[in-house]
């Protein structure tokens, strides 16, 4: 017994841009976060979506007096930063897209979080992901969504 | 209670108002009488159990009144209503970084009748389980209850982003073109910050300010932008 299943999604992006992350299971997908545009993996295993500090303190126009302070627990550690909102948007090679108001985590160093955070940030699920219906087809390496 | 001695704890800003309920397990809870203490009970005060120098069980209905004494602050007896049971199953959970049981617990916890500071004791001990949703939750219960807190209020704004941002239909980055390249070139920069347009390669520096700075200098681009992306080699 098979299930058909229509959805309908508003735009798709190509992902995993480069030789080196070829091999890579994690998408990399072209977004805009808070109007630059820049990378981020897709990881739906984070609580929240989470910038690289000096990403945030060059680029996003975040005004501390607008942030919370907080200790957060990210991948079972906690880690002090600020949270924010910041618009978020993706790129897509096809179709429309929608910006959205997200909180996003500025962790206070960004070895607390990992190394890959250095350079890219990452689309978690707190007011970013579950605001979405998303689909990703890993065959080809397409994240649809609307 | 007497009402002579009932009057002595009027006179004191108190009210021991469930002594005979609670006598049996030696625990006294005051309420607040009047407009000081009405306002200290609002605030992140330290409520204490009291228990008297001579055995609570030696005061009866029908005794005498007469002037106790009571022991405040003695480090075993000291809690404190972030210390309530319920909340101290929160804290538990939160350490152990167990989302599932900070929300199992989570459903137990009576928000009436808690003070503005021990919502936002909440809020961070939601944040230190993982439970982001529950921090919202726990923040919205609170401006409930608290509607003038601006700490509140505040979780709230950051926490529930509803508007949706203002869009700036500029010159936008071409993905495919920026795609290409770094699928070329990517790997030569591993380790430093680069910023392509349209598939070119405008600077790369180890450091994100100078790489801004440097590409703002020469291109006369002004950051953030959504025509130049700045990312990383791999």
């Amino acid at each position: 017994m098979s299930l058909v299943l229509t959805l309908t999604f508003k735009g798709r992006a190509n992902y995993n841009r480069s030789s080196a992350t070829s091999m890579s299971t994690r998408p990399i997908l072209a977004v805009f976060i808070g109007g630059q545009s820049a990378e981020a993996y897709l990881d739906t295993g984070m609580p929240v979506t989470v910038c690289p500090p000096d990403f945030a303190a060059t680029l996003l126009s975040l005004d501390p007096a607008d942030g919370l302070e907080e200790e957060v627990r990210i991948r079972g550690v906690l880690v002090k930063g600020r949270m924010h909102n910041a618009s978020i948007e993706f790129v897509a090679d096809q179709g429309t897209v929608t910006p959205m108001n997200a909180v996003v985590f500025v962790p206070d160093s960004a070895a607390d979080v990992g190394p890959d955070l250095a350079g890219f940030s990452f689309l978690g699920m707190y007011e970013c992901l579950n605001k979405l219906i998303f689909g990703v087809d890993a065959l080809t390496e397409v994240f649809y969504f609307n | 209670m007497q009402s002579g001695a009932k009057q002595a704890f009027e006179n004191e800003g108190f009210r021991a108002h469930d002594y005979l309920s609670r006598a049996g397990e030696d625990l006294w809870k005051y309420a607040p009488t009047n407009k000081l203490i009405s306002v200290l009970a609002e605030e992140d005060v330290s409520w204490r159990i009291a228990r008297t120098k001579t055995s609570i069980r030696t005061i009866t209905i029908g005794s005498t009144p007469k002037q106790l004494t009571f022991n405040f602050g003695q480090q075993t007896e000291v809690t404190s209503l972030n210390q309530s049971p319920a909340l101290t199953r929160l804290e538990e959970a939160a350490n152990r970084g167990s989302e599932t049981d900070f929300l199992v617990n989570l459903d137990n916890v009576k928000w009436r009748g808690r003070t503005a500071a021990e919502f936002v004791r909440a809020i961070k001990l939601a944040f230190k389980a993982g439970a982001f949703r529950a921090a919202l939750y726990i923040a919205s219960e609170g401006v409930k209850h608290h509607p003038e807190d601006a700490d509140l209020r505040k979780y709230v704004c950051v926490l529930n982003p509803n508007q949706p941002p203002a869009t700036e239909q500029t010159a936008e980055a071409k993905p495919q073109a920026n795609r290409e390249w770094l699928k070329a070139h990517a790997h030569e920069y591993k380790g430093k910050w680069i910023a392509i347009r349209n598939g070119e390669l405008l600077g790369a520096a180890h450091s994100l300010e100078t790489l801004v700075e440097e590409v703002s200098r020469e291109y006369g681009i002004t950051f953030p932008s959504r025509e130049v992306m700045v990312t990383t080699g791999a």
